[in-house]
């Protein structure tokens, strides 16, 4: 007859971790961090918004050049309207002076955004970007 | 050369739980990478693929963040919001969190006019710099 100590160490012996709720757990948690996880690595463009302020607009309009924004891949600089693969050299001939951005009806985001790309890197003065009017001629 | 017989027998005699062994290891390794290379975000309230940009600024950690759709609809912080219940958001944000920097997520190929507009209306409450949200590359 076996002993009480002598039957507790043999079902110890015998157990072993079952590697089925281990790997249950283990699904779980890929399924959650596969379908939770973002891969899209996002930046950010800082961008001031436009103001009202007539004044201020009108102060800074002596010392700077419209760009109008046409919409595919089109811009107007100071007047002339030129391609997105002429664009840079556009700006480069506006000279040391703000650079006011206008969108038109076709603008898309991305179009505007490639254009303060460029104007961060050309225009040490800066941008500002003029407020959009609602139901306006823009 | 050819396996002895009596390996091969052993081998094909392998528990059921030794030939998921693999199967582990590799799950294990999808796991750790999932894990490791992977950014827990929130979903965004609508689909969006913003503007591509050269810029390199990462996002600024004390921020809140504006979703436009392209229909106009809006949403502050992950939450759908009225046009008009923004502004008051925001400035709520703003009394909350002095320096507190806005984030605006848009589709790239969204109308500018409207970002424009509402870039005009959060200036109006105060707000002096907003950060749009770019990607380095198009996922398309």
């Amino acid at each position: 007859m076996q002993t009480l100590a002598e039957a507790h160490n043999r079902k110890r012996r015998g157990r072993t971790i079952g590697l089925t709720p281990l790997i249950d757990v283990v699904f779980i948690l890929l399924i959650f961090f596969m379908l939770a996880s973002s891969f899209q690595k996002t930046r950010t463009i800082d961008m001031t918004p436009p103001t009202k302020d007539r004044a201020a607009a009108a102060a800074s309009h002596n010392r700077s050049v419209t760009v109008t924004v046409l919409g595919g891949g089109r811009y107007d600089v100071g007047g002339t309207v030129v391609a997105v693969e002429r664009l840079d050299e556009a700006l480069a001939d506006t000279g040391n002076r703000w650079i006011l951005i206008r969108t038109t009806r076709a603008a898309v985001v991305q179009d505007v955004v490639l254009l303060l790309d460029l104007t961060k890197r050309i225009t040490p003065l800066g941008i500002k970007l003029v407020p959009f009017a609602q139901g306006g001629k823009q | 050369m050819k396996r002895p017989l009596t390996e091969r027998f052993a081998n094909r005699c392998k528990t059921g739980e030794q030939q998921t062994l693999p199967l582990i290891n590799v799950v294990f390794l999808m796991l750790i990478f999932f894990m490791i290379a992977g950014r827990l975000t929130a979903t965004d309230p609508f689909p969006t693929d913003p503007a591509v940009s050269v810029s390199t600024k990462t996002d600024d950690p004390d921020v809140a963040i504006i979703h436009m759709a392209p229909d106009g609809a809006l949403a502050f912080q992950y939450d759908l919001v009225a046009p008009a219940d923004l502004l008051p958001k925001v400035r709520a944000f703003l009394v909350e969190r002095p320096g507190g920097t806005l984030r605006l997520k848009v589709d790239g190929r969204h109308n500018a006019g409207q970002v424009l507009l509402l870039l005009t209306r959060l200036r109006e409450t105060g707000v002096e710099t907003v950060s749009l949200v770019t990607t380095l590359e198009s996922r398309q």
